[in-house]
């Protein structure tokens, strides 16, 4: 014999809930900020990957009659020249599939690694906890920019080398951080619920611990982007990064700012490009920290 | 009813050490004594609660003879086997037939599982070879049977009201038919009109399944209501064990007749014309317990024995108490009314 | 202690309240959410009178708290209250802040459920009290440590001398209610209001801290009203009571007849289902069906109509008004008689 409770709150036989992740989506969609900058970040994506094979100059053709030549809509130079003569309008796009990629490869090795590390150390506690957390801490007394020059002596300037240098550091906060929410969510009752039913550790850590950190993870991971774009900027800056005549937003800032008094449109435009590429993300993941924050009950 | 006690819990001890001091400056570390010597036997079918006010273990008890806590010394016996001798996966195994059920109905789900799923887990955990459209009948055959609409399959959490998370919660303990339940204050956080849907409920699902069930609260009244026979804790020690009836009518323990005569009555002339047995100071620290009987510091007819000997748990001389009678108390064949 | 004979504890409640302490006017109370608005006092007026203890018995959503929230000015910031209250005769409803802090703490104070959260954890006791004193009644630190001291004393706190010194942290639950309601007492005030004054307590301390009230009360005259979910306690303590349902008052009435002839089916289903611990009814408890009221969604009609056995089509429609049902009994019900 059941005892059947009338309910009204939904009182349609209605199939979908309403989830979290539905309404923190919301409630992004409904944060100015975070919105535009998502539109005026897939405008700037979209036209880093399209742009080149749309526009007619080459990004490493180099036109000798238009050396350091200034913007000019006449002969077809919207951003200028660098001072190579190459046109730094198909540069600076080429130079953000180039920047944009890392940001994205990087911190999705970030993420996979680090929260993988993290969940498992803050779940399982202990011993096992200690010990991989002392491997991070390891890690990160390393000295970033002397590790990137050991490898790129040992192995020359390489594109993946620079995927590999900075996603092998970046997992380390995410690691931080998702042991710290794995820890507090190990008291949480339903995890001792679950452990009650009888759910194997590692049933626990994908199906509670996981989705329950993504949260934090997720705001950690749009600020983790432009973290990651300015560390390659700053490593092609110091020179040790892209190889030439592929560039990235770093490469070309810096020889923008050799010629910043005479060409100041070989800084400017690549260095706009960065900042409002940062900017957005930034927007972005205090949107998605607001949205994710209160809890519906 | 078969003679053979599902659980057995033989001087079950539970201590926290809470460490302190500076290293090597003596051994300051303490323990707090949560759960101090209790032995236990639950009979299919039968509900005994737990009571006893703050810091008496009873929470921890519930938690501990699931495994939930690693007991700190005693023995539990499962369906006749010690649990010690089992492995790690053997262990996991006998989580099918004993459950618990939380107190907070909220904190106990997980807040971004559907309902269905959260009921579906133990489902996966131990009958992996369900189909899915086998598995979603099952659940919704169990949300029929706790009182939720099986169309609500698909929401969430935090849509619903917190008797109703209970219910999902109920019926995520029920789903593999188990044969203990260990229900940890699971009304405390309810408004009371829905209180009493959910004490039916539980007695309705006991009687349908004839498991057991061990009922922690703080309510009296609610444990009288519901179990078989009680048992009074105090400061992590057994007081009192009887009947329901005989509990609330005829006990020999000083702290059970406090609280009995504590528990206020919803009729005013009654309450109003009451003897009440009120207690003297606080609850001891359950890190410096009492020498002797713990209860002695508030009893009011402790003696010198009560602070020298330790009472033992032994059975009463005469009683009305169906089934076992058993006070920890040198008085407790003078303490009748 | 032995036990309290039950004559000491048997009071006379007062024969006619005499002054009305508290007098409520048609208070409503709205918050305003992301959701909607939520009315949570919802039209309520009820007096108090000097010396008598009035009772608030309700669930969630019934506005119980916000209801005595909104008496106290205490309401959160997207809250606001409209209608009338008046303490010893003067208004104090919307008050601005100045002038009500001179009448929170002197003339009418509220004890809250909580008290680890309630009291200052980086102030000892005494700073805590003496603070009430010298600002309302302009007494030294030296007299008012002493009054301190005396009401500590009043309220069965084993050695105050020594204890007031303590910080919170210090006492155990009970002690610290009892610390709760000597601040609240210092300063004899017309109204003292308990919100869930022990729910958060064991039970037997739960005994002594209403032992403690019934006596402070017969000794000062003070007007008190008690909040709980607990029908126990408010049958043992209180003179009058009112329940609240989805923020109005269905049913108020002297505390015997409230019990022994409750008039208004959500009255009468809660006291069925508490189960008592005097009586084994049969195996089911009775009880009230469905869910506490959304107060985002409150139906036409009677609030409680969705989850009443005897409602009819009229209950549906038109709310019913609190009308007279017998003896200083009235009831917000359609129903002629239950």
């Amino acid at each position: 014999m059941s005892i059947a409770a009338p309910d009204f709150r939904a009182l349609e036989p209605s199939i979908k809930g309403r989830s979290l992740w539905s309404d923190a989506w919301r409630r992004l969609r409904q944060n100015l900020a975070a919105t535009t900058s998502l539109v005026v970040l897939a405008l700037i994506a979209l036209a880093c990957i399209v742009g080149p094979w749309l526009l007619p100059h080459p990004f490493d053709e180099v036109y000798w009659d238009a050396i350091s030549a200034p913007p000019d809509f006449a002969n077809g130079f919207y951003f200028g020249t660098d001072e190579n003569g190459r046109d730094l309008l198909v540069r600076t796009l080429h130079g953000g599939r180039v920047s944009l990629s890392v940001g994205l490869v990087a911190t999705l090795v970030s993420l996979v690694i680090g929260v993988l590390w993290g969940a498992v150390a803050g779940f399982v506690g202990g011993r096992v906890d200690a010990v991989m957390m002392r491997f991070v801490d390891i890690l990160y007394a390393l000295p970033f920019v002397f590790f990137v020059i050991l490898l790129t002596v040992m192995f020359g300037r390489n594109i993946l080398l620079i995927y590999v240098a900075i996603g092998a550091i970046s997992w380390l906060d995410m690691a931080r951080i998702v042991r710290g929410q794995a820890i507090g969510l190990r008291r949480k009752e339903f995890v001792v619920a679950a452990t009650a039913s009888g759910v194997s550790t590692f049933d626990i850590v994908r199906r509670h611990i996981l989705p329950n950190t993504l949260g934090p993870v997720i705001v950690y991971v749009t600020l983790t982007v432009p973290s990651v774009i300015l560390t390659e900027s700053f490593i092609s800056f110091l020179g040790l990064g892209v190889q030439e005549p592929s560039t990235s937003w770093g490469v070309l800032i810096s020889e923008g700012a050799q010629v910043m008094e005479t060409a100041w449109w070989a800084l400017v435009f690549p260095g706009a490009f960065l900042a409002v590429t940062l900017f957005c993300f930034n927007f972005i993941g205090d949107g998605l920290r607001d949205a994710l924050d209160p809890r519906d009950r | 009813m078969s003679a053979a006690p599902v659980l057995s819990v033989r001087d079950l001890a539970v201590h926290f050490t809470l460490r302190g001091g500076l290293p090597f400056v003596g051994d300051r570390s303490r323990v707090v004594r949560a759960v101090d010597g209790v032995s236990l036997d639950l009979m299919p079918g039968e509900t005994l609660g737990l009571v006893g006010e703050s810091g008496c273990g009873k929470s921890t008890l519930g938690r501990a003879v699931l495994q939930l806590i690693e007991p700190t010394a005693g023995r539990i016996v499962w369906l006749g086997r010690d649990v010690a001798e089992l492995d790690r996966e053997a262990l996991r195994r006998t989580r099918r037939d004993r459950q618990i059920v939380f107190q907070d109905p909220y904190d106990s789900l997980d807040p971004r599982m559907t309902i269905g799923e959260i009921i579906a887990e133990p489902l996966r955990t131990f009958e992996p070879r369900l189909r899915a459209d086998q598995r979603r009948a099952r659940v919704e055959a169990m949300m029929a049977k706790v009182g939720l609409l099986p169309q609500q399959i698909n929401r969430y959490p935090h849509e619903f009201s917190g008797g109703q998370c209970q219910r999902v919660g109920i019926a995520r303990a029920m789903i593999n038919d188990p044969k203990l339940i260990v229900c940890d204050e699971p009304v405390s956080s309810l408004d009371v009109s829905i209180q009493a849907q959910i004490v039916n409920l539980l007695k309705d699902l006991q009687r349908d399944t004839g498991m057991a069930m061990i009922f922690i609260s703080h309510n009296l009244s609610i444990v009288r209501h519901i179990s078989h026979r009680i048992m009074v804790l105090y400061l992590g020690k057994v007081m009192e064990v009887a009947d329901r009836d005989t509990i609330y009518r005829a006990s020999r323990h000083p702290y059970t007749q406090a609280l009995v005569s504590a528990v206020p009555l919803p009729d005013p002339d009654l309450e109003r014309a009451r003897d009440r047995i009120l207690l003297s100071g606080d609850l001891p620290s359950p890190i410096d317990p009492p020498s002797g009987c713990v209860f002695r510091t508030r009893c009011p007819i402790a003696q010198d024995i009560c602070a020298r000997r330790v009472p033992a748990l032994d059975p009463v001389a005469t009683t009305d108490s169906k089934g076992p009678h058993i006070v920890a108390c040198h008085f407790r064949d003078e303490t009748g009314r | 202690m032995p036990s309290i004979p039950a004559t000491a504890e048997r009071f006379a409640p007062a024969a006619s309240p005499g002054r009305a302490v508290l007098e409520i006017r048609d208070l409503s109370t709205a918050f305003e959410t992301p959701d909607g608005i939520v009315r949570a006092v919802d039209r309520v007026s009820l007096d108090v009178g000097a010396g008598e203890a009035l009772g608030i018995v309700g669930e969630s959503g019934s506005g119980k708290t916000q209801l005595f929230l909104s008496v106290m000015g205490l309401l959160a910031q997207n809250g606001s209250a409209n209608g009338s209250v008046r303490l010893d005769g003067s208004e104090i409803l919307n008050l601005p802040p100045r002038s009500l802090n001179r009448v929170r703490g002197a003339r009418m104070a509220m004890v809250f459920q909580d008290p680890l959260t309630s009291l200052n954890p980086y102030l000892t006791v005494r700073r805590q009290m003496t603070e009430v004193l010298v600002t309302h009644r302009g007494m030294t630190e030296v007299q008012a440590r002493r009054h301190s001291v005396d009401m500590l004393a009043r309220v069965q706190i084993p050695r105050a001398a020594e204890r007031i010194d303590l910080y919170p942290h210090e006492f155990s639950g009970g002690m610290r209610q009892r610390v709760m309601l000597a601040m609240a007492l210092l300063c004899r005030p017309s109204l003292l209001i308990l919100d869930e004054p022990t729910t958060a307590l064991d039970v037997t301390v739960q005994a002594q801290i209403l032992a403690l009230v019934r006596e402070l009360r017969s000794a000062h005259e003070t007007a008190i009203v008690l909040i709980s979910h607990d029908l126990g306690v408010i049958a043992g303590t209180c003179d009058r009571v009112a329940v609240m349902y989805a923020g109005r008052i269905v049913e108020q009435a002297p505390v015997r007849e409230l019990f022994y002839r409750p008039q208004h089916p959500y009255a009468l289903g809660l006291l069925r289902s508490t189960p008592r611990l005097d009586v084994i009814g049969g195996e089911r408890l009775p009880t009230v069906p469905g869910q506490p009221p959304d107060l985002l969604r409150v139906p036409p009609g009677c609030p409680f109509a969705p989850r009443c056995s005897y409602r009819f089509d009229r209950c549906e429609i038109e709310e019913p008004l609190l009308r007279p049902a017998g003896d200083a009994h009235r009831k917000a019900c359609h129903l002629e008689k239950l």
